[in-house]
């Protein structure tokens, strides 16, 4: 299975390399495909013109791609947005119960994207430092996520 | 930025692996609660002790028994309307070497990929899935027995792989038909309604998404509902499309609230 995965995998890589190159880098820092820091750029004519940000993406190690969702948060600083929080995780329905297979590192990369370019003025998440406290330690996808609205 | 700086955020291997764990378990809860994905037929009469205090719904099986003695189990996984009419395809072409049902079928899948395309799907999306699906299709009639497609539906990958695909053309029918379905949904558009009620491998099929299917399979199905009325002695029987022939339905499914399992007649 590890073999379908990698392959899989692979081709979301081609896909970022290909049609993405200009808007998404890929690194993998161990060279495992099942580890990936993808970096970008806050879309011109938004609050986030110009700023870098980092996503890591795991993939575990029994990860039927793509039946179960990777693992995705800002590694770094992560942009200050009331549905990402300090510690990086993202609040985005298509990461947790939302996810299917029909989805792509790519499309994961371009709806984080998009949450950015569509918010109206940068604020952390109300409950920011609460949530952070009470994640130390644990993954984003240990969490029960409500959604304020139809994304998050 | 450094990777010193990259890495203060990132958590540890272990704990992460220990989550999964965590989300493994809730799985096999699952799992052993239906500890196979399809069962063997048996008798629906056993089905009776889980209803002796429902008098509705025992009335209503013991009716349906007398033309339809058997029925196989389908894992309640939320999978179980894609598992059990993919499964009846399978099964009815193995049984009896149905020929003209096997190239309607495989014209249908071979077909799919184009029309996924067209409503947005990737390659990279449908490929594995598609692949999937024609290596079992290939295998029929003749390199594949009854016991061999069980095994495969009972495979965890083989049938998430099958069952995705399904998902796909469920969700493809709706978008490139969204005229029809836009009406029934209550808030946001078909894209939305898909993501969030057909695509994810849980998500249970309702009305929008059963119709959907059938209309894109062309294949008709029969439902037998049950319910509590206690005044009533025949489930209800949902047959899409309504004006099919009555003895080449072969889909027959027997819902319970919230669950589909496989009819079979005498």
């Amino acid at each position: 299975m590890q073999n379908r995965m990698a392959k899989r995998l692979q081709k979301d890589l081609e896909q970022m390399q290909k049609t993405y190159v200009d808007q998404f880098i890929v690194k993998m820092p161990n060279n495992d495909i099942k580890h990936w820091i993808v970096g970008f750029e806050g879309a011109k004519g938004t609050l986030y013109q110009g700023e870098k940000f980092e996503l890591q993406f795991k993939f575990s190690n029994d990860y039927v791609a793509p039946i179960e969702s990777p693992e995705v948060i800002f590694i770094g600083k992560p942009p200050e947005h009331e549905h990402i929080y300090s510690n990086g995780f993202i609040c985005l329905s298509i990461l947790f119960d939302e996810w299917s297979a029909a989805l792509t590192v790519s499309s994961i990369c371009l709806s984080i994207q998009s949450m950015l370019s569509s918010a109206t003025k940068k604020m952390k998440p109300p409950n920011d430092a609460e949530f952070v406290k009470r994640s130390a330690g644990r993954g984003p996808k240990s969490f029960l996520w409500s959604y304020h609205d139809e994304k998050c | 930025m450094s990777q010193q700086s990259s890495n203060q955020y990132a958590y540890n291997q272990e704990l992460y692996e220990q989550h999964i764990m965590q989300l493994d378990n809730i799985k096999n809860e699952i799992e052993a609660q239906d500890p196979f994905i399809i069962t063997q037929p048996i008798e629906l009469q056993i089905l009776e002790s889980e209803y002796l205090e429902n008098q509705g719904f025992l009335q209503k099986i013991q009716k349906i028994r007398q033309s339809y003695p058997f029925f196989r189990r389908v894992r309640r996984d939320g999978s179980c309307f894609y598992r059990a009419v993919l499964f009846r395809i399978f099964e009815q072409i193995i049984q009896f070497k149905d020929q003209q049902l096997l190239n309607k079928f495989s014209n249908i899948i071979t077909n799919s990929k184009t029309d996924l395309k067209a409503v947005g799907y990737e390659s990279i999306v449908i490929d594995d899935f598609y692949d999937e699906i024609m290596k079992q299709i290939k295998l029929c009639p003749n390199n594949i027995t009854i016991q061999g497609i069980v095994d495969a539906f009972c495979n965890k990958v083989t049938s998430d792989y099958l069952i995705m695909y399904m998902r796909m053309l469920t969700s493809g029918y709706i978008k490139a038909n969204a005229f029809l379905f836009e009406g029934y949904i209550e808030t946001g558009t078909v894209e939305l309604f898909c993501q969030q009620e057909v695509d994810p491998i849980d998500r249970e099929a309702d009305q929008m998404q059963i119709i959907a299917l059938q209309n894109y399979l062309q294949i008709p199905i029969r439902i037998f509902y049950l319910d509590g009325n206690v005044a009533t002695y025949d489930a209800t029987i949902f047959q899409i499309p309504e004006d099919a022939d009555q003895n080449s339905v072969f889909i027959n499914l027997l819902y319970r609230p919230g669950h589909y399992d496989i009819l079979y007649s005498k």
